[in-house]
């Protein structure tokens, strides 16, 4: 990815250039999708949060300044703003979303609808345990978790100093790998640790 | 339950479903570029009553300071009065909502909410259901839930995390009765939903009585004994508004928007603010915000199929006003 073009295509954005925004959609739609996803745990639902957040970050674009000139983590802020203030976010957009044509039921337009279903069964089992932990820490842990952000960058997205971001971090790991315990599941602790030290070093 | 809570691999919208979601985005944006109003559309109208107290639509649209110039208007007082700046205060409100529809059917209810007026802006209602005089139905937010009081079982429903079918439609139906998904979770909420949005339905009203281009008359009168600033004006789609605040603190009174549906016959909607006060953020306070700190021996339920036979048990489907309070001609903000 080229962080340069998401500068140009935000500047142009800037000017009204609408198709320059639609180039960042296409862009990181697939990573504000499956956050979203994976902290709400449903395919639909992300789907309709993910146009929310665009939207969102449409009008909202004037306010902004790119981080290490990439869109992805002022969309993530976003989206974890929409997620935090979701209904008032889906009222606000209803009009838009009825708008939206609703996609075709065909399981030819979706082959791997049994695969969304198993997926959707997991993750709702994975945020039984992630719920539980205080809303600022699993902003954070999913962020650089889930995403892979780095503490920049998190720190960039949900506009939190660094410090705050590695502290939320370590506290909001530690307490999983405790509810992970409890629970006899220390597997998503382990793995996300060990993939936190490859993205956080 | 699995051993393994890995996380599912990604993957991106199925089918042609990211075209689609972009030619929606883009399409999106040209229309709020096309349409871009001076003045937001009011948000009061019989549909938008239907999902609930966010749609405190005090469109004011006078400018005109009959005082003189220096110093606020008018205007800027009521403004700043129903402005909410993060603050660690409890916003609370009472309001009738009496509504008379394009048939001349008359409805009225009422609705009390309370409102943390900071992040994440945790609220409680307690409503009449349109329809169902002496009817009481008592909800809150609670994080990303949706909570819900049954007295006759004294039982806490929370609404979880909502799984809407994607072959079901996501907006609440037009009489304000709960839908359930295919997986038995609440979809939409009932007429009366929670108080999420006063903060920031008033916050629109600032916004619109602050934008500019709007014409309207403003003036002090009496009203049965009480000191009020009167505003007057039309919306977007030519409803007239009228809008009351107390001379002394400029604190909302009353609303109201009113069309003519034909001669003879208008369409009208009053808000009524009974109620209309802040509160410190105290423990004893707060827990007006929350249905376990109203009811603390009720059984909590996290089921979500609970709580949707729950809501429609306690809504049911009553009739919600349907007065078309704009007319085709009003915007999209």
């Amino acid at each position: 990815m080229s962080d340069v073009r998401d500068q140009e295509l935000w500047n142009k954005s800037l000017q009204g250039d609408a198709d320059a925004f639609g180039e960042i959609f296409e862009r990181h739609a697939r990573s504000v999708y499956n956050y979203l996803f994976r902290r709400c745990g449903d395919w639909a639902t992300a789907e309709d949060l993910t146009s929310i957040v665009f939207l969102e970050a449409w009008r909202k674009r004037g306010k902004v300044n790119l981080s290490h000139g990439s869109a992805l983590p002022f969309l993530l802020g976003m989206a974890t703003n929409v997620l935090r203030n979701r209904r008032r976010s889906e009222r606000r957009y209803q009009s838009a979303l009825r708008r939206m044509p609703l996609a075709a039921e065909s399981l030819e337009n979706e082959p791997d609808l049994l695969e969304r279903l198993a997926a959707e069964d997991q993750m709702r089992r994975v945020l039984k345990v992630f719920s539980q932990l205080p809303r600022r820490e699993q902003d954070v842990v999913s962020l650089c978790l889930y995403v892979g952000l780095s503490y920049e960058e998190a720190a960039a997205a949900l506009d939190l100093p660094v410090g705050t971001v590695r502290s939320r971090l370590s506290r909001g790991r530690q307490r999983l790998r405790e509810l992970l315990s409890a629970e006899g599941h220390n597997t998503l602790a382990d793995e996300n640790e060990r993939e936190g030290q490859e993205v956080i070093s | 339950m699995s051993d393994n809570l890995s996380l599912p691999e990604e993957r991106g919208l199925p089918g042609s479903r990211l075209t689609e979601r972009k030619e929606h985005l883009l399409s999106e944006i040209s229309r709020r570029q096309e349409h871009r109003p001076l003045v937001r559309r009011p948000l009061v109208r019989g549909a938008a009553l239907a999902v609930g107290l966010a749609v405190v639509a005090l469109v004011v649209l006078s400018v005109v300071n009959v005082f003189g110039p220096g110093g606020p208007t008018l205007v800027e007082k009521a403004a700043a009065a129903l402005a909410l700046p993060d603050a660690n205060q409890i916003l609370h409100l009472k309001i009738r909502i009496s509504v008379v529809d394009s048939n001349g059917t008359s409805t009225s209810y009422e609705e009390e909410g309370w409102q943390l007026l900071s992040t994440p802006y945790p609220s409680r209602t307690i409503g009449e259901v349109p329809g169902k005089s002496g009817s009481r139905v008592e909800m809150a937010t609670a994080g990303p839930s949706l909570e819900l009081y049954d007295p006759a079982k004294n039982t806490i429903y929370s609404g979880g995390l909502q799984s809407p079918s994607p072959n079901q439609e996501q907006q609440p139906t037009s009489n304000g009765s709960a839908q359930t998904g295919a997986n038995g979770t609440a979809q939409g909420t009932a007429a009366f939903l929670l108080p999420m949005g006063y903060k920031t339905a008033l916050q629109q009203i600032v916004d619109a009585l602050l934008g500019p281009g709007k014409s309207g008359v403003e003036q002090e009168v009496t009203v049965n004994g009480r000191a009020v600033v009167r505003f007057t004006g039309k919306d977007p789609g030519g409803a007239n508004l009228l809008y009351l605040a107390d001379a002394s603190t400029y604190n909302p009174i009353e609303f109201q928007s009113v069309e003519t549906v034909k001669p003879g016959l208008n369409a009208s909607t009053t808000i009524d603010f009974l109620t209309y006060e802040k509160l410190p953020a105290t423990a004893a306070n707060l827990a007006l915000l929350s249905l376990a700190g109203q009811h603390p021996g009720a059984t909590v339920d996290n089921d979500p199929q609970h709580f949707a036979e729950a809501l429609t048990t306690l809504v049911g489907s009553a009739p919600a006003p349907s007065a078309h309070i704009r007319t085709s001609k009003s915007r999209t903000p």
